[in-house]
């Protein structure tokens, strides 16, 4: 018998709501599934958003009664916020959130490093945002809850995953006792902790570094810009590393290491949280300022990964995949990018248009994405949170050099999450002019936003399906371009077409973006008229062409969409 | 006790003591300047470095030739030297 609390968590600033329990008992007699989503954080509503829109149902299971406990992620960024408008919450996230993008590293009481975040005119969203992840939770909660495609489970533990010869049971634990469900797929989105991933007893590769770190949230009136603020070294506590976040509703994260040697028990206690705290609001001038707490964990910085995210009929993804470093905003963030990015290639395998050539690119994707990340926030973390005595000395030189030194400065900049770039992913077309283009992005590259007008962006337009970008004048598509687009939308597969540069509606695409002043055609690259864009359901370009024609339209939609094989 | 290299025309027969210890790899490093120091300059360099490592003191020293190697591989502007050179030193500790 599961029996998750039903006490609200406590909060100064969100009030919880405590669900019913999903009971199988009120409910009929249950077919197989297509998909079960094991987890309700980020990773598994996005992926369940992805799939419904798509045309793909799902049951999303939560084993908890309420969203979950304290603001966790609260730094969303750039790309994160479009894809949460794919999935129709960006609106919501921006009306309660603290955009930003400048960063400030101190040192003995010095700003050494100033981190202004480029933001193009042509970008509707912030590099970054915060809201505290209970909202982002909740959000997301409302839109599956409207979706009458994504069945949500609250109290649901899933305590055993049984493979079968092409699908799954899941046996399924509530407050009125464990039930059985079968699924064609299970999508593994239960967490760092992942249960399911223990189960099967999965290794991740990658490396854990020693060293704790708190994370508080307080609230407390500090009269102080939305930036991020880093002190390293600090006199209260040498040696070690604060960060500060501004979030909504009168918190602030502070974030600080710990001491080698001391145990998150120990520094969990009220007593050294309060004596820290005071010493860090002392230290940035705000001596005894009212503060109270809201909320406190302790972390480690690991940078793991499985090797592989789908293993038969159960696909991992966020954190239950890798672990990745809080510097540099790589969670939830990185967990968007996995959900979007298996909500369609998922999605095209349930319905039969595509085999499971396609989960396996996902995967070379998404695994390739994540060493990118380890690679990266490896070095942030090395210079963060020295792992040695090596890198111990050569971060303080670093610090001590970087009071008259400007060369040693951008060493502060641990990189923060970005899009990986699928540069040579299998879907990419071989015979388009990729390589002639002298700008736009390139293959495998997340979209360039561009204004189009007062509140109105070209991402806003994209989205569901492939996207074909056709630049033209003309009144109508060429007869043999549509005739290949016919054939492939016969057979099933979602692809919206979208003319660029008519005054007029142009006949065979759905939509038509005048583009009276020729921005977007700069911005993409294209220098005439017949040139195309060819974007995958998660916006990431696999062809584009100087001049597009019909057979290499086709060639490029064959390769972007493999055909099945068998398998039900 | 070190030898000054000259040009690095001038490298085949001045097979100089800093290039045997850094191995079969390295040379090609140290050909590619001709930028040495004189034997005067030398002589400075090692009073000067010794002078401020003691007034950096014992526990500040490591830090102090840290900041130092730093400062030596951003003039040097050559990661590739410097990685043959930390080789070298690595050499007969």
């Amino acid at each position: 018998m599961h029996n998750p609390t039903t006490e609200a968590r406590p909060s100064i600033y969100y009030r919880y709501e405590v669900f019913k329990p999903w009971l199988a008992s009120a409910h009929p007699q249950q077919d197989r599934k297509k998909v079960v989503v094991v987890g309700s954080g980020p990773a598994g509503m996005v992926t369940a958003l992805e799939l419904a829109r798509h045309g793909v149902p799902s049951v999303v299971l939560s084993a908890e009664l309420q969203f979950s406990q304290g603001s966790r992620a609260i730094c969303f960024t750039r790309r994160s916020m479009e894809i949460l408008q794919q999935v129709g919450v960006a609106d919501r996230m921006t009306a309660g959130g603290l955009p930003w993008r400048f960063g400030n590293s101190f040192y003995r009481g010095q700003r050494v490093f100033r981190m202004e975040a480029p933001h193009d005119a042509d970008d509707r969203f912030f590099p970054i945002i915060n809201v505290q992840q209970q909202f982002m939770e909740e959000y997301l909660h409302d839109a599956c809850k409207a979706n009458p495609l994504i069945d949500f489970r609250w109290g649901n533990k899933v305590t055993q995953v049984d493979q079968k010869d092409g699908y799954a049971v899941l046996e399924v634990d509530t407050p009125e006792g464990p039930y059985a469900l079968e699924s064609d797929w299970v999508v593994a989105a239960d967490g760092g902790r992942s249960g399911i991933r223990t189960a099967m007893n999965l290794q991740m590769e990658g490396a854990s570094y020693e060293g704790f770190f708190v994370i508080a949230d307080i609230q407390v009136d500090l009269p102080l810009p939305t930036e991020r603020l880093a002190y390293f070294d600090p006199e209260w506590n040498p040696g070690n590393t604060i960060l500060m976040h501004r979030e909504p509703n009168g918190i602030w994260r502070v974030d600080y290491q710990l001491p080698p040697g001391e145990t998150p028990e120990e520094a969990l206690r009220p007593e050294s949280l309060k004596a820290r705290i005071d010493a860090q609001l002392a230290m940035i001038g705000h001596a005894g300022a009212k503060w109270t707490m809201d909320w406190s964990s302790v972390y480690s910085a690991r940078t793991l990964t499985l090797p592989d995210f789908v293993h038969g009929s159960v696909i991992f993804t966020g954190d239950a995949a890798h672990l990745l470093p809080i510097f540099g905003v790589r969670g939830a963030n990185t967990a968007f990018q996995d959900a979007q990015s298996l909500g369609w290639h998922l999605a095209l395998v349930v319905k039969g248009l595509a085999g499971p050539k396609l989960l396996a690119n996902h995967s070379a994707e998404r695994v390739g994405a994540a060493r990118e990340i380890i690679e990266e926030a490896g070095k942030s973390t090395r210079f963060m949170a020295p792992p040695s005595p090596g890198f111990r000395l050569l971060r303080d030189a670093v610090l001590s050099l970087s009071l008259t030194q400007a060369f040693v400065r951008p060493l502060y900049h641990w990189r923060t999450s970005r899009p990986h770039e699928y540069t040579h992913s299998a879907l990419n077309s071989a015979g388009d002019d990729n390589g002639l283009f002298k700008s736009g992005p390139a293959h495998g590259a997340p979209p360039q936003n561009v204004r189009l007008g007062a509140n109105d962006f070209l991402l806003d337009h994209l989205g569901g399906g492939f996207d074909l970008l056709y630049f033209t004048d003309a009144p109508a598509l060429p007869d043999a371009l549509q005739q290949v687009i016919q054939n492939v939308r016969a057979k099933g597969m979602p692809l919206n077409v979208i003319a660029v540069g008519a005054a007029q509606a142009v006949t065979g695409a759905d939509q038509t973006l005048p583009d009276a002043d020729g921005h977007l055609r700069q911005r993409y690259g294209v220098p005439a008229n017949g040139g195309a864009y060819l974007l995958r359901p998660d916006q990431h370009i696999c062809a584009r062409w100087l001049t597009l024609d019909a057979t290499r339209l086709q060639a490029a939609l064959t390769t972007a969409l493999p055909t099945p094989n068998h398998r039900t | 006790m070190l030898t000054p290299r000259r040009s690095a025309a001038s490298a085949p027969t001045n097979t100089c003591a800093t290039t045997n210890i850094v191995g079969a790899e390295a040379p090609t490093y140290f050909t590619m300047t001709d930028k040495a120091l004189s034997i005067g300059g030398l002589e400075s360099v090692y009073d000067a470095l010794a002078t401020a490592i003691d007034q950096a003191g014992a526990d500040k020293a490591q830090l102090f030739l840290v900041k130092l190697a730093l400062l030596n591989a951003n003039a040097l502007a050559d990661e590739h030297l410097f990685q043959a050179q930390i080789t070298a030193a690595l050499q007969d500790l």
